[in-house]
């Protein structure tokens, strides 16, 4: 079969950040390239909570792309972070998803790293009877794991391979790091954990996220009870360099008439339906901004939510250009009441693969990587609402969110 | 009632609710259930944590009734199907009024193309009551071994 050419070869639509070339969403060409150019370069990747790894020892796993990652904290307390790969002949060094070490060592052949990575043993340096073992020269210095840059922030773990990434609040921004601080705001508590396979590209996900056109149109059950609708007070914020987003909405403030929304005219608008436990609603003002739904990504993959009282981080880790596994974490605050605990984990059931509001969401992904097979040539999708602003409003219905990621892509991708 | 009784009863409520969800009667769904039920779905890695959130939480009949709801009025996904084998049950903690059990589950999803796949393997830790006479889950919790959803999980398990 001929392979056609990728958008490598091609180069960006001469539209700009209005059209994405489909070509983007399934060679394995490009796939490959975003390895190397976006997730080993200069991108601060999501690690996982610090309360994860609350004691000296503790490890988790994760992915930075498709490079198995383990994050630890060593024994100053201190984050840590390395390739999961034992620098001896390759095999994962840790490969249960959580625990505790004093050193990491491999089960393959006895290496062993210290929680700095260090490499701190050899099975049989010296070999037996004074034959075989390994040279007297090799230096075990220049054979540690291969380190992650790590930062933190509010007890939330990045992790760059780039020494050209700059700190994490000049990456974001004051305002995306504003609102980092808001909702990580004290200790943490995890309640719940999970994952979701996406059979589709990984930046269809991130285009969703960033996406709040489509919140109240195809997620029906968002306008029906009206947890978000265009006509609320709201905005679509990116910072300076259009990488990070944010999409926020303030309940209760609007008045629908006049609007698409009124008599059902907007098929997402389903107003004769009520709850009969209207208690899944149930939610409390946390914020005093007053925003009730708030999505704030992190070029390039990372996703945090507040639901109304919802808090979660959704990690999108590329599995393929075809696959991707979305790695969700629930979470309140140390101090919660269990009251609070009760509504949060009530409005759970809004998110995730099963969630009333986002179940959609795994759907119609997977419809745009089944519907761009078999296309002729160079396809492009259009992201024109809003025209090719790629900048912040107050109004949601646009696109300039979206744009705003393809701007990141294209800057560190070269395409 | 003795234990072989026990045994059928429950046997027979795990046949009607699988048969109710395979054949999609999810309107009939909630009447398993005693007015003040739970019903969950969450991970084993997340249940043996200690979580409290999973795919789904429902503290009573009425939150059932408003997830069918959603899956009817606000739900959109391509048509498929599940079905349930349930086995292996092992009842305990059994008294005339109520009983433990936990019973095995396998579900196998078809999507309309014809793919079909083990969408959950886990297990049912059920609290049943035999008050009044047909027995009723009071609390339904669904432990699945992977912590993985593939694609959606819009129908109850």
């Amino acid at each position: 079969m001929d392979r056609k050419p990728s958008a490598i070869e091609t180069g960006w639509p001469e539209e700009g950040l209005t059209r994405v070339p489909y070509d983007v969403f399934d060679s394995g060409e490009i796939f490959e390239r975003e390895q190397e150019r976006l997730f080993r370069g200069p991108t601060w990747n999501y690690l996982g909570l610090e309360c994860e790894i609350p004691e000296p020892g503790d490890y988790k796993l994760n992915f930075i792309g498709t490079t198995p990652i383990i994050v630890c904290r060593n024994g100053e307390g201190e984050v840590r972070a390395f390739v999961n790969r034992c620098t001896h002949r390759g095999s994962l060094l840790c490969f249960r998803n959580r625990g505790n070490e004093k050193v990491f060592t491999c089960v393959y052949h006895n290496w062993s790293f210290d929680l700095d990575g260090n490499l701190k043993g050899i099975a049989f340096r010296r070999g037996v009877n004074g034959q075989g073992g390994m040279p007297k020269d090799f230096d075990e210095e220049k054979h540690g794991l291969e380190a992650v840059r790590v930062t933190t922030r509010g007890g939330v773990v990045f992790g760059t391979f780039s020494d050209d990434t700059p700190d994490l609040e000049e990456y974001l921004g004051p305002q995306m790091t504003g609102f980092i601080d808001r909702m990580f705001n004290r200790p943490l508590r995890v309640m719940g954990h999970y994952s979701h396979r996406l059979r589709n590209n990984w930046k269809l996900v991130m285009e969703n996220v960033r996406d709040p056109y489509h919140a109240s149109i195809l997620h029906l059950f968002f306008g029906s009870f009206g947890l978000s609708r265009h006509t609320m007070e709201g905005a679509a914020l990116l910072d300076d360099s259009a990488w990070h987003h944010i999409v926020y909405t303030k309940r209760a403030t609007d008045d629908i008439s006049g609007s698409e929304y009124e008599g059902g005219k907007l098929k997402s608008m389903k107003s004769n339906l009520s709850l009969a436990d209207p208690t899944l609603l149930d939610e409390w003002q946390e914020f005093d901004d007053g925003i009730t739904n708030m999505v704030q990504t992190v070029f390039p993959a990372v996703t945090f939510q507040q639901i109304t009282n919802c808090l979660g981080v959704r990690h999108l880790v590329p599995k393929g250009p075809d696959e991707a596994e979305m790695i969700w974490t629930l979470f309140g605050y140390e101090d919660d009441e269990d009251w609070q605990r009760e509504i949060r984990r009530t409005q759970a059931n809004l998110v995730g693969p099963a969630g009333l509001i986002s179940l959609e969401d795994g759907a119609v992904t997977n419809f745009v990587q089944r519907a761009i097979r078999g296309r002729e040539g160079h396809e492009a999708s259009v992201v024109e609402l809003g025209g090719d602003a790629v900048e912040s409003s107050a109004n949601r219905v646009t696109e300039a969110t979206v744009r705003g990621f393809w701007k990141g892509y294209r800057d560190v991708m070269g395409l | 009632m003795d234990t072989v009784d026990i045994r059928h009863r429950v046997e027979q409520l795990q046949i009607d609710y699988a048969y109710c969800i395979d054949s999609g009667h999810f309107e009939d769904w909630p009447e398993f259930f005693t007015d003040e039920c739970v019903y969950r779905i969450i991970s084993r890695d997340s249940y043996e944590q200690g979580h409290e959130s999973g795919f789904y939480y429902c503290r009573s009949k009425n939150m059932l009734r408003d997830r069918v709801l959603a899956l009817r009025e606000t739900t959109i996904y391509e048509p498929q199907r599940y079905r349930h084998v349930i086995g292996g049950t092992r009842i305990l903690d059994s008294g005339d009024k109520r009983c433990r059990a936990e019973s095995n589950l396998i579900v196998v999803r078809t999507l309309q193309a014809g793919e079909m796949s083990i969408f959950a393997a886990g297990a049912y830790l059920d609290t049943i009551t035999f008050e009044p006479e047909t027995p009723k889950f009071i609390e339904k919790v669904v432990v699945t071994d992977s912590p993985q959803i593939d694609m959606l999980l819009a129908g109850p398990l």
